[in-house]
C-alpha cells in the first residue's frame, strides 16, 4: 500500500511516465481513494506545464547582432578558403 | 521521435547553405532559449560568451545535425556542452549536492505514518495557462529559478524546459540516471510550493 508521502514521492515519476506498471496502479489506486493526494498530484502537473512553458526573455538587440556578425564572419572567413 | 517541423526543415536546409538571412532568423528565434541554458550553469557575461561560440560551430555542424530532436533542443544541448567545459575549466566542478528526494518544506507535512497533516489546499483554478496569466506569479517564478541550487536550477532548464534527452543531460552533469530523476523532483517540489505560498498569501 502506498501511503499519501509515496505519492509525493513518485509524482514527477509518474507525471514523466516511469513508473512500471505495478507501481503506477497502485498510485492510481491511491489517487482513486485519497482526494488529498488526487488534488496535490492535478496541481503538481499544473506546475510542470508552468515549467514546460517558461519563455526566456528577450534578448537585446546588441547581443544578437554581436551573434549574427560572429556568424558571418565565419561564413566569410570560410569561402575565402 | 521527429520533432522537426517542415518549416523548421527548410530553415535547416538553408542554414546548411549558409544562407546569412536563415541565420539571422535562426539568431533571433534560438538565442533566447540558448542563453537560458548557459545562464543555468554561467554568469551571464560568460554565458552569452559560450552562446556566440555556440553559433560559430553550428556553421560546420549543422552539417551533422541528424534531426532526431527539435533545432532548439539540439542547440541548447551544445550550449549546455560548452557551458559545461567552461564549468571545468574555471574549477567549479561542484555540480552534485546529494540530496533527500522530498524538500524539507514537503517533507514536514506528512505524519510518521506518511499520511498528509497539512495537505495542500485547492489552488481554484489548476490550469498552467491560469497560472501563467498571473505577472507577479510569473516573476516570483523566475525569482525563484534563480535562487534554486545550481544543479537544480540546470536540470529544470535542461530536462523541462529545453526537453534534452536524459541520458545527454546526465553526461553533461555527470549524473546519474537516479540523481538527475531526484534533482528533478526536488527542483519541481521547491517550485511547487513557491506557487502554494503565492496562491495562500499573494505575496512572493
Ligand atoms: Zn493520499
Amino acid at each position: 500500500m502506498l501511503r499519501c508521502r509515496d505519492i509525493t514521492l513518485l509524482a514527477s515519476d509518474y507525471l514523466d511516465g516511469r513508473l512500471r506498471w505495478q507501481k503506477r496502479l497502485s498510485l492510481l489506486v491511491h489517487l482513486l481513494m485519497c482526494p488529498h493526494c488526487r488534488r496535490f498530484v492535478t496541481q503538481f502537473k499544473a506546475v510542470v506545464r508552468v515549467i514546460r512553458g517558461f519563455e526566456p526573455p528577450p534578448t537585446d538587440s546588441d547581443t544578437l547582432n554581436r551573434f549574427e556578425s560572429a556568424i558571418n564572419k565565419t561564413i566569410k572567413h570560410d569561402s575565402t578558403k | 521521435m521527429v520533432q522537426t517541423t517542415t518549416d523548421e526543415q527548410g530553415l535547416i536546409e538553408r542554414l546548411r547553405q549558409r544562407d546569412t538571412e536563415a541565420y539571422h532568423a535562426a539568431v533571433q528565434r534560438f538565442s533566447g532559449s540558448m542563453l537560458a541554458t548557459a545562464r543555468s550553469m554561467l554568469d551571464p557575461a560568460t554565458a552569452e560568451d559560450v552562446v556566440q561560440e555556440t553559433w560559430v560551430t553550428v556553421v560546420d555542424a549543422i552539417d551533422g545535425f541528424e534531426g532526431r530532436s527539435a533545432l532548439k533542443t539540439w542547440l541548447c544541448t551544445i550550449t549546455a556542452n560548452r557551458a559545461r567545459n567552461r564549468l571545468r575549466r574555471s574549477k567549479r566542478e561542484t555540480l552534485t549536492d546529494f540530496q533527500a528526494p522530498l524538500d524539507p518544506a514537503l517533507e514536514s507535512r506528512f505524519n510518521e505514518g506518511g499520511s498528509w497533516i497539512q495537505p495542500t489546499r485547492p489552488w481554484g483554478s489548476e490550469s498552467a495557462d491560469d497560472l501563467l496569466s498571473n505577472e507577479a506569479l510569473k516573476a516570483c517564478l523566475e525569482k525563484h529559478f534563480e535562487a534554486l541550487p545550481e544543479t537544480q536550477r540546470a536540470v529544470l532548464m535542461m530536462r523541462d524546459i529545453q526537453q534534452m534527452e536524459s541520458d545527454e543531460v546526465c553526461r553533461i552533469l555527470g549524473l546519474s540516471g537516479s540523481n538527475l530523476r531526484v534533482t528533478l523532483h526536488r527542483a519541481r517540489q521547491k517550485l511547487f510550493t513557491m506557487i502554494e505560498g503565492f496562491r495562500e498569501t499573494g505575496e512572493c
